[in-house]
């Protein structure tokens, strides 16, 4: 286990650790100042020197992640469904939800912000409005590509409706919502910073978009750098997370959930 | 015999894919309580009775007479959900028929034994043979012990020994719980081994063209090399083979 585990982990760290060298070595031998890029040195000395700023920066961010990724999981499996339960909604609503993709999320949070002020609760719309499609689409494609031969067996048992969609629709369906989710958990990291960049606040409550802007306007790469990276770090988290879950929800008969490789 | 069995009556079943037809009034009799195998080659609309007779079709015309509530059915793949162990699989009927979870288990539970599963309650499809994929399904289509029972080629996909194993399985539980039992299949030694009547199905004019009573003392796989059950099939490889019209 520990073996499996090790191996999963030390590509990537590798990678990493050679990709940072090989930064700091560039910005060194080329002498590039530290207001256009800075070292890693020297982020990590700002992360260390601001850590508390930063992480309770990090909370809020999550925070308002997580509320719109949960908020885009319920709606989205809820729109999902009512689109897959007819032929005549998946034609007609289906082409409308995609607008929702093709929405550029810069061009409405002002509008967010006018709908709910500044603070978490635009950054957890933003959040929840980027990260729907996801869920929506793979709700979509899950639900109507339950196999026939168990639709069949439903049928043979005349069972519909609610204990139908319980019983064989939702269950056919979660490997798909996983994958939807899975992406959305990502985009919710993006949603809730763009949010916070335009409705954020500073203060004791600052998250990580409010730190980016305050610290673009006061020439702090270093702190713009540091703030991206946790905000890296806290979709990682939230994606790893969402894939903890899709494996114990999916782990005893999914090949998804099955194979890590 | 099952007391609550019903005869099943077919009669001038029409039934048309496009322009393709495949009935133009066919009739069948099964009695109550009797084991009726549908034979006939690949194409001649076997799967298609079967379907029609679960509801899974509907006819263009005819009637089907002596459908009761309680079905079970046994398709050519097993049909098990993957994301249920194999007792909370063949559990499904009763679960869907709201009866409470303690005796759903009791009676999964005792079926799987009945087909040679209980070990085997906790794991899930995936790590099942195709033989106990199959047993595992004939255990979901008895477990609510019902009035019809519909196979649909159910040992197609397995090999020869684990088919003879099946029949054995599904002759002994047909004694037991005696339904009405509908099978279409290819395979002659099988529809002989399984029933009391066979019906032959031409493909150039789907309907029966022969109905053959067996009449054998042993059925079981031991049996299967006994000059009676040789002659047996001989005679349905015969009648298959006659000329569309000829009735013995």
């Amino acid at each position: 286990m520990m073996q499996r585990a090790w191996v999963m982990i030390w590509p990537p760290f590798l990678l990493l650790c050679l990709s940072l060298a090989a930064w700091e070595s560039i910005v060194h031998a080329f002498d590039i100042p530290a207001y256009l890029v800075p070292a890693p040195s020297v982020i990590a000395k700002t992360f260390f020197d601001n850590s508390e700023l930063l992480l309770r920066a990090s909370m809020w961010t999550a925070f308002a992640a997580i509320g719109g990724l949960l908020v885009s999981a319920l709606v989205g499996v809820l729109v999902g469904t009512i689109i897959a339960s007819s032929t005549f909604l998946y034609r007609g609503a289906y082409p409308i939800a995609t607008l929702l993709q093709m929405v550029p999320l810069v061009a409405i949070a002002p509008l967010l912000v006018i709908w709910f002020g500044y603070g978490v609760k635009t950054s957890l719309a933003s959040a929840a409005i980027v990260s729907l499609f996801p869920v929506i689409a793979n709700t979509v494609d899950g639900l109507r590509g339950t196999n026939r031969q168990w639709i069949e067996l439903f049928d043979l048992y005349k069972i519909r409706g609610w204990t139908r969609w319980r019983k064989l629709l939702l269950p056919a369906a979660t490997p798909n919502i996983v994958t939807g989710l899975k992406i959305a958990a990502g985009l919710a990291v993006i949603g809730a910073i763009v949010g916070e960049f335009v409705g954020g606040f500073i203060g004791d409550q600052s998250p990580l978009g409010s730190v980016i802007m305050s610290s673009l306007r006061q020439a702090r790469t270093d702190l713009v750098f540091a703030a991206i990276g946790l905000g890296a770090i806290v979709g990682f988290i939230l994606f790893g997370l969402v894939t903890v879950i899709g494996h114990l929800a999916l782990g005893r008969w999914h090949a998804s959930a099955a194979s890590n490789d | 015999m099952n007391p609550t069995a019903k005869p099943l009556r077919l009669r001038s079943i029409r039934k048309t894919f496009g322009n393709h037809p495949v009935f133009r009034g066919f009739d069948l009799d099964v009695n109550a309580g009797e084991w009726f195998s549908i034979i006939g080659r690949s194409g001649c609309g076997k799967t298609t009775l079967i379907r029609l007779i679960a509801g899974l079709e509907t006819a263009d015309s005819g009637s089907i007479i002596g459908v009761p509530p309680r079905i079970g059915m046994c398709f050519q793949e097993h049909r098990l959900l993957p994301w249920r162990s194999t007792l909370d699989n063949v559990a499904l009927p009763l679960e869907l028929a709201e009866v409470n979870q303690t005796e759903r288990h009791d009676r999964a539970e005792a079926m799987l034994s009945r087909v040679g599963l209980q070990h085997a309650v906790s794991l899930y499809p995936a790590a099942l043979s195709g033989g106990m994929l199959m047993r595992a399904a004939l255990a979901r289509a008895l477990v609510t012990n019902p009035d019809l029972l519909l196979l649909d080629e159910p040992c197609g996909a397995l090999d020869e020994m684990t088919r003879e194993e099946m029949d054995d399985l599904m002759r002994s539980l047909w004694s037991e719980l005696r339904p009405t039992t509908v099978m279409v299949t290819h395979n002659l030694a099988e529809a002989v081994a399984c029933s009391e009547r066979i019906g032959i199905v031409s493909a150039l004019h789907p309907s029966l063209t022969d109905i053959i009573s067996v009449q054998l003392a042993d059925r079981d796989s031991s049996s299967h090399g006994s000059s009676a059950f040789c002659q047996c099939v001989a005679r349905v490889a015969e009648a298959l083979r006659a000329p569309v019209g000829v009735a013995s």
